[in-house]
């Protein structure tokens, strides 16, 4: 059991590395989000009947981590780390105008509430609205309605940022 | 950057580094528990605490305290209100001691990690909340206990040693008594009190901030829904 949740998590890293990165400021607090995250999911894989997809119980278990982790003290976010560098573009895809871009996303959503993250990040990765709604657990027409604010209120933000 | 443009820019970005099977499995090894573990651990330890205390009382009220009455004050009866005090006392925390067993394991039945959002903000709220109540129910217990106690205590002690004096306690001037108990009383109240306040300050100290901010996010989840 334990070699196929690695080879699971292995090859869907890349959610859990989103989700820390947009939900935290420090390299620091990424690495420990990212191993509460993996924990989380091994002691829920038991229970995992693949009756949902891999992705739909990944981001289940790491923004549920993400939102409720409880931070004893706040670090100093490092300026420096307020970039994508935990991310690349891929070579072929890299101009200078994306990363800008990129930068410009990021500093944008490192605004919104907990929620609006959660929210988002799913809209990004080209998720239903009904796949959303059962990560998040409200209804369809509600993600609709939250979706078309957090879409205003990231384009006032990416102004203000640009 | 239009808002069209966002799923575009999203999808040209891929996590720096990739970690291995044995970085992971490393990630595993080094686990630890929570604060929501932690705090169902911190739980399940508080009902093993509140049960001993529960044998306890019972074995106070029914075979310690009468035993050593039968021993020393066998010639003095015990006014059936004294009795009644101490089974009232017992059950009813017994009754709310199975009342936090049960809604305890009924929270824990609620959903796990992989429960969707809003599952999760209401199970772990309801945990906290529950942890909470828990602490004031042994406070309670514990006040409730010694405040009988005393109070029993205060009444066959006085009376015995009127009774010793070859007097009643009826002989005993009514303004004495009501002091005495009044004294008694505001002590409880104070050190019950400073019990209660000190265990609230620490509580809202260590986790007030995170309910809170808990509520915060399960309202806006909630907000049209």
């Amino acid at each position: 059991m334990e070699k196929e949740f690695l080879h699971i998590i292995q090859k869907n890293q890349g959610i859990i590395h989103k989700v820390c990165n947009i939900y935290c400021d420090t390299e620091d607090d990424r690495n420990d989000l990212f191993q509460e995250i993996v924990v989380q999911l091994w002691k829920s894989f038991p229970n995992f009947r693949k009756e949902s997809k891999v992705s739909t119980w990944m981001y289940r278990v790491a923004l549920n981590t993400a939102i409720t982790t409880f931070k004893k003290s706040k670090r100093r976010p490092d300026q420096n780390n307020l970039t994508y560098e935990n991310f690349q573009i891929e070579d072929e895809k890299y101009d200078t105008e994306t990363e800008e871009n990129i930068k410009v996303l990021h500093k944008a959503i490192q605004q919104l509430t907990g929620i609006e993250k959660s929210i988002v990040l799913l809209y990004l990765e080209n998720k239903k609205y009904e796949e959303i709604a059962e990560i998040t657990g409200i209804t369809q027409n509600y993600v609709r309605v939250k979706m078309n604010r957090i879409k205003k209120k990231l384009k006032k933000l990416m102004v203000t940022e640009e | 950057m239009e808002l069209n443009e966002l799923k575009k820019t999203w999808s040209k970005i891929t996590p720096s580094k990739e970690l291995d099977e044995n970085q992971l499995n490393t990630m595993l090894s080094k686990r630890t528990k929570n604060l929501i573990e932690r705090i169902d651990r911190n739980i399940r330890i508080g009902f093993i605490i509140l049960l001993g205390l529960i044998v306890l009382f019972t074995l106070d009220d029914f075979i310690l305290s009468p035993e050593t009455i039968e021993k020393h004050y066998s010639d003095l009866p015990i006014p059936n209100w004294v009795l009644f005090m101490g089974v009232f006392g017992n059950v009813l925390i017994v009754t709310t001691f199975l009342y936090f067993v049960i809604k305890y394991y009924r929270v824990k039945k609620q959903c796990d990690v992989a429960c969707d959002l809003k599952g999760t903000l209401k199970k772990i709220i309801e945990t906290l909340s529950l942890y909470q109540r828990l602490f004031y129910l042994a406070l309670a217990t514990l006040l409730l206990s010694m405040a009988s106690a005393f109070i029993s205590g205060m009444f066959i002690g006085t009376e015995y040693n009127a009774e010793a004096q070859g007097m009643h306690l009826s002989d005993i001037e009514t303004s004495q008594i009501i002091l005495t108990v009044g004294i008694t009383v505001l002590l409880v109240a104070v050190f019950g009190g400073a019990i209660f306040l000190f265990l609230r300050w620490g509580f809202r100290k260590l986790y007030g901030n995170y309910i809170k901010k808990l509520k915060a996010t399960l309202r806006e989840l909630e907000e049209l829904d």
